[in-house]
């Protein structure tokens, strides 16, 4: 039916050819009465026809709306709008006059019901985000949502001491981790470079946008500006060292790079609140306590104290359920069916309620401390059972070699064993880690005022935003849903470079 | 300077590993180690030697007068770490003393005992019982194999005697007088790290077969006594020390304070050098394998030691002092005396005891978690076969749909739900209502409510009607077009015949009654049945959430199955759903009923997360009773073991269902 000739000629054949083309993906193929020679004409007619519906649609909306024409965000909603409603009368019309329900009757009805929902869902999100919703809710609070109210109050009042400098060496460690971490990858630099950008410029203007700024945005700006430079540099630096040295180099870098996260998270937490022993040595003032914080960062924080201690006790727990001696199998077997028995929210509610009662001679826990305790047990328990899937299904001859090698019994375990099991669970054991970074919202229930504890309150908290509830709602779910989706995102690349994607595959409809 | 100590301790560890090779099972240890002790030569006896922890002390104080250099670097290196054991062994067991001389003094007043008095028996029954559970466990000498070879008793002789000192200490405990300040902490806290350290010198099966040898003939028992002393001299002398010192305590104490009064720097001193001594030695690895598992499962009970018996006694002071910590359910029978919406056994709000609101927090919650698993399913395969449509835009909505809901947070979900709900449901005075029948507005959704006679006959119709097939499919499902019309037919004129029950049996119409009917405020609602906004808002907030989740274990199975079964299916001339009913999904359902399971189970377990949306499930309840008494333990133990049994539920149905479409092997 459709030449390529066709294709090569000039501007409107071509569209029309595309609309063709695409109108058989969404609508199916035409009836009989539809050939060569009369398909343009119908795709004219339907074109026209369905502009000139959108036209009606546009101009109604804006007189439904009674809205200010000269306002731009009123323009561009009922531009959507119209776009929308176009796409949806052509579908409907070539559907209807095309007569493509006669020999595809499946796709043509898919493609009504889809079009129909797009419309009425594309508009109805274009009309909250652009005209209903007022996003000055989160821009008057940013410092908040991601410092807590703790933080904050350093932040936008001068009477106050700034205290921000102490996240300050965590985020610019971290970006150089991340950044380094990508660079032994085999992530091209114009891609990485290009998302480094896109972050970097939505966090800017985030400080930047100046309607309801409190404090100045100049300093944090240059300072996220050199963090920017320093991450590309650091990838671009491990990049040239990954093309230029041997594997085992290589290996060696991304040893030093997981160990360094690991220093990091420490880093932070030291820099947060020093222990008591820092302090009575003078070597630094007294920290934030941990019930003070709150934001984003406390999310950050319980999802790498998860990933931190979490993951050690779950190679613990893992191969203590796998060992061939008792003492270390029962109470590890015990531990892990116990913990998953209950849901989060009771182990956190006992982290809460009772864990102090046993370990308060040891040390006065904080609640977050507690929760971090609480968080850290739950995954290990979860993750420990992912990796013992991954343990069974070392194959045996491996541990043999090794054994053959000389290789002692820890070493075995350490060096062949669990890299092979993580090499094959870590799909699985990423995806719990998404599971418990949207638990981190839980910790609301126990009064830390996270992320989405202080989206919640925000409206409540000045008169100017009484009804934007749901505004800082999907700003916080926003960041989660960003964070979670490049976790699994990461997580998909290493499966496909490890080699463990699917086999087959196949069509339902 | 290096490489010579390298190659001395090379040539010592071939000189060691060498006679390891005529290592006999442990059985018959001593009759083959006497025939080899007639010859031993010198290598034999050093590899004893350095298989005991005096061993270890002699070879290193050779080499440190030997290689003072290397000697001094090594202990640098780990000079930190053995501080930090020392202080995490000092603050445990300096706090396990303290503890478990409170719970040894009685100063009884008025009649009655301190509250936080154990008497020793007791005291002895709990620790020395776990550390009896650890000693049995790490000797590992229970099998099946041992049970069927009972008779072989000297298989699990140190298991035994290991009973028998049990019983002998709690004997010594429950006859004999202690004094309660060091007399009874010693010996709880010397019989445990006595315990450990004759675990990890591994000399108890000798030991044991050596006192039963003797026993039996007591001609030989000097001639063994005087071959083998070397082997078990360690450990006898510990035990014995161990008893006299307990017995003459106070005599010992008078001449070194340190042992009665600083008991807990002794024994933490004590454990350090066994476990710098004994962590040295397993890192040699000069010992065969079943002996390392046994000696590190001895090091880590030493090390754990002291956090265990800081728990144990913390939580036996709880048990007696704490009033959180009171593990009885009698409270839950007093009147509860809070509010709660519950449907259908309605629980008398002001007489109800807080068993029946724990029953009606449960029916609460399974109301909503079955509701939300079919809805879920359902949505859930409808999305996940979405995705996988060879229409573009199709696959791509059911793309956004799983990723946004797949990747946030539950709780804020169910909050979003649950606000979104309460402000656009339209308030009470310009209630939507529905030919006068249903009414919707912020008070909740009020529908019209069956007879309940009727509904009974019409349940009981369809259920009829389910047996009726089942007789039908008694030989095999018909699954050919004209089968599944009829069996369509079937079910059409079933449903419609029921409807026609419930239509005879009349419903009960909500009504709005207005007292004063040109005021606001106060109308009441009569009749009817109502679906209350939390209700609503859990299943909806559940419902998303799990069925993206849902739809991408639909697409991974689907995904996972060979190309070729579908295209055997388009060859055969099938039509895409016939091709999905009768090839895909009975294939795909064997691979996705296990992660059906467990999202089910996450269900139920989510479900938790009621109070969000102030719908009063069984977490809900139990912790309003926590806030308003306090009986945080034993209400906690409820809650995990109701959640723990519903698991088991979904999990049995699951597995027998599992069991149902897995019949047929492929």
């Amino acid at each position: 039916m459709i030449s390529e000739k066709e294709s090569s000629d000039n501007f409107a054949t071509r569209a029309l050819y595309w609309h063709h083309k695409f109108d058989e993906e969404v609508s199916g193929k035409p009836a009989r009465w539809v050939n060569e020679d009369n398909r343009n004409q119908f795709s004219i007619a339907i074109l026209l026809t369905s502009l000139l519906i959108a036209v009606n649609t546009f101009l109604s909306e804006m007189d439904k709306m009674y809205l200010d024409v000269s306002e731009w965000r009123n323009i561009l909603h009922c531009l959507i709008t119209a776009s929308m409603s176009f796409f949806a009368w052509s579908t409907t019309l070539s559907i209807a006059l095309k007569g493509t329900f006669m020999r595809s009757r499946n796709t043509a009805l898919l493609g009504l019901i889809v079009a129909w929902a797009t419309y009425i869902l594309v508009s109805a999100a274009s009309y909250f985000t652009i005209i209903g919703a007022e996003w000055d809710v989160i821009f008057a609070n940013r410092s908040t949502l991601f410092l807590g109210i703790h933080m904050n109050t350093g932040v936008v009042n001068s009477e106050y001491t700034n205290e921000t400098w102490r996240l300050w060496p965590s985020l610019i460690l971290s970006v150089s981790i991340i950044s380094a971490a990508f660079g032994t990858t085999q992530q091209s630099t114009r891609d990485f470079l290009v998302k480094l950008g896109v972050v970097w410029a939505i966090s800017m203007f985030y400080v930047w946008y100046p309607t309801y700024l409190y404090f100045n945005p100049d300093n944090v700006m240059l300072r996220l500006t050199l963090t920017a430079a320093l991450g590309a540099s650091v990838f671009l630096a491990t990049k040239r060292y990954t093309l230029r040295s041997e594997e085992y180099l290589v290996n060696r870098l991304r040893s030093y790079i997981a160990f360094a996260s690991v220093i990091t998270f420490f880093i932070a937490i030291i820099l947060l609140d020093p222990p008591e022993s820092i302090v009575d040595n003078g070597w630094m003032e007294v920290g934030i306590a941990p019930f003070l914080w709150g934001g984003f960062f406390v999310n950050l924080i319980l999802i790498a104290a998860t990933l931190v201690l979490g993951f050690g006790m779950s190679v613990l727990l893992a191969f203590g359920r796998r060992s061939e001696i008792p003492f270390f199998s029962l109470p590890a077997t015990m531990i892990i069916e116990l913990v998953r028995s209950g849901p989060m929210v009771a182990w956190l509610f006992i982290a809460l309620f009772i864990l102090p009662d046993v370990i308060s001679p040891i040390f006065d826990a904080d609640v977050v401390v507690r929760t971090i305790m609480a968080f850290s047990i739950f995954g290990a328990c979860y993750i420990a059972e992912v990796l013992r899937g991954g343990l069974q299904n070392v194959p045996r001859g491996q541990v043999e070699a090794a054994t053959a090698l000389g290789l002692s019994p820890t070493q075995i375990k350490l060096f062949v064993e669990l890299p092979s099991a993580i090499r094959t669970t870590l799909p699985a054991i990423v995806s719990i880690f998404i599971g418990l970074w949207k638990d981190t919202t839980l910790v609301y229930l126990l009064g830390v005022l996270d992320l989405f504890a202080i989206s919640k309150v925000l409206p409540a908290t000045d008169i100017n935003f009484g009804d934007d509830y749901l505004e800082p709602l999907i700003f916080s779910a926003l960041l989660f849903w960003v964070v979670a989706l490049a976790l699994s995102r990461i997580s998909l690349k290493v499966e496909k470079s490890l080699g463990l994607g699917v086999e087959g595959g196949g069509e339902a409809t | 300077m290096d490489t010579q100590g390298t190659e001395n301790e090379q040539t010592q560890a071939q000189a060691e590993t060498l006679p390891e090779a005529s290592e006999i099972s442990d059985g018959q240890i001593i009759g083959r180690r006497n025939e080899r002790d007639a010859g031993a030569s010198t290598e034999e006896e050093k590899r004893t030697d350095i298989n005991t922890i005096n061993g270890f002390f002699q070879t290193f104080f050779s080499q440190v007068t030997s290689n003072p250099k290397r000697s001094a670097r090594r202990i640098l290196i780990y000079l930190p770490l053995i501080y930090v054991l020392w202080q995490y062994l000092s603050f445990f067991m300096g706090l396990s003393f303290d503890t478990a001389q409170q719970v040894s003094l009685n100063v009884p007043i008025g009649g009655r005992d301190s509250p936080a008095y154990y008497p020793i028996g007791d005291q002895v029954r709990i620790i020395g019982g776990i550390c009896l559970i650890s000693f049995v466990l790490i000797q590992n000498e229970i099998s099946p194999r041992t049970i069927r070879n009972a008779r072989d008793y000297e298989s699990y002789i140190t298991t035994i005697f290991a009973f028998m000192g049990f019983l002998f200490i709690l004997w010594l405990a429950d006859n004999v007088y202690l004094s309660p300040r060091t007399q009874r902490p010693f010996l709880i806290l010397g019989g445990s790290v006595l315990t450990g350290m004759l675990l990890i010198q591994d000399e108890m099966k000798d030991l044991s077969l050596l006192v039963l040898r003797s026993l039996r003939n007591p001609k030989d028992a000097p001639r063994m006594w005087g071959e083998s002393w070397k082997r078990v001299g360690t450990s006898l002398f510990a035990i014995l020390a161990f008893f006299f010192i307990l017995i003459n305590l106070a005599m010992v104490g008078s001449f070194f304070p340190i042992i009665s009064r600083e008991q807990d720097t002794t024994f933490s001193f004590l454990l350090l050098l066994l476990i710098i001594g004994w962590s040295a030695q397993i890192s040699r690895e000069s010992d065969k394998p079943s002996i390392v598992d046994k000696r590190q499962s001895s090091l880590a009970f030493l090390i754990a030691l002291p956090l265990v018996l800081f728990l144990t006694f913390r939580i036996m002071l709880l048990l007696r002092t704490d009033a959180t910590w009171d593990i009885t359910w009698d409270f839950m029978d007093d009147i509860a005396g809070f509010s709660i919406t519950n449907w259908p056994n309605q629980v008398n709000l002001t007489r109800g005891d807080r068993w029946e609101f724990h029953w009606a927090g449960v029916v609460n919650a399974v109301r909503a978690v079955l509701i939300s698993i079919v809805l879920c399913t359902l949505i859930g395969i409808v999305v996940g076969v979405m995705r996988l449509s060879n229409h573009k835009l199709t696959s791509g909505f059911g793309t956004i749909y799983v990723e946004i809901f797949r990747n946030m947070p539950l709780a804020l979900l169910l909050f979003g739900t649950s606000i979104t709900l309460g402000n656009t449901i339209p308030i009470i005075e310009k209630e939507v209502n529905i030919a006068e029948a249903i009414w919707i507005s912020n008070q909740g959704i009020i529908i019209p409510k069956p007879d309940p006679i009727m509904l009974t006959v019409a349940l009981s119709w369809l259920l009829m009607v389910k047996a009726y097939t089942t007789y039908l499919d008694r030989e095999g499902f018909d699954d050919s077009d004209r089968g599944i019309k009829s069996r369509f037919r079937i079910w059409i004129s079933a449903f419609a015949i029921a409807a026609g029950m419930l239509l005879y049996g009349g419903f009960d119409i909500p009504t709005m009654w207005k007292r004063i009917p040109d005021s606001p405020g106060s109308w009441v609602m009569q009749d009817g049945f109502e679906i209350t906004l939390p209700f609503l808002a859990i299943v909806a907030g559940l419902t998303i959430y799990t069925s993206a989740i849902v739809a991408e274990i639909v697409r991974g199975s689907i995904q996972s199955l060979p190309r070729g079964q579908i295209e055997a299916g388009i060859a055969l001339g099938l039509t895409p759903f016939q091709r999905l009913r009768l090839v895909i999904m009975p294939q795909a359902l064997r691979s996705m009923v296990p992660a059906l399971n467990n999202q089910y189970m996450n269900v139920w377990k989510n479900s938790s997360l009621a109070m969000i949306v102030a719908y009063n499930d069984v977490f809900y309840i139990n912790l309003v009773i926590v806030n308003k008494i306090g009986k945080a333990v034993p209400t906690f133990i409820l809650i995990l073991l109701t959640y723990q049994v519903g698991s088991l539920i979904i999990s049995a149905l699951m597995n027998m269902y599992n069991r149902r479409i897995t019949r047929v092997q492929i």
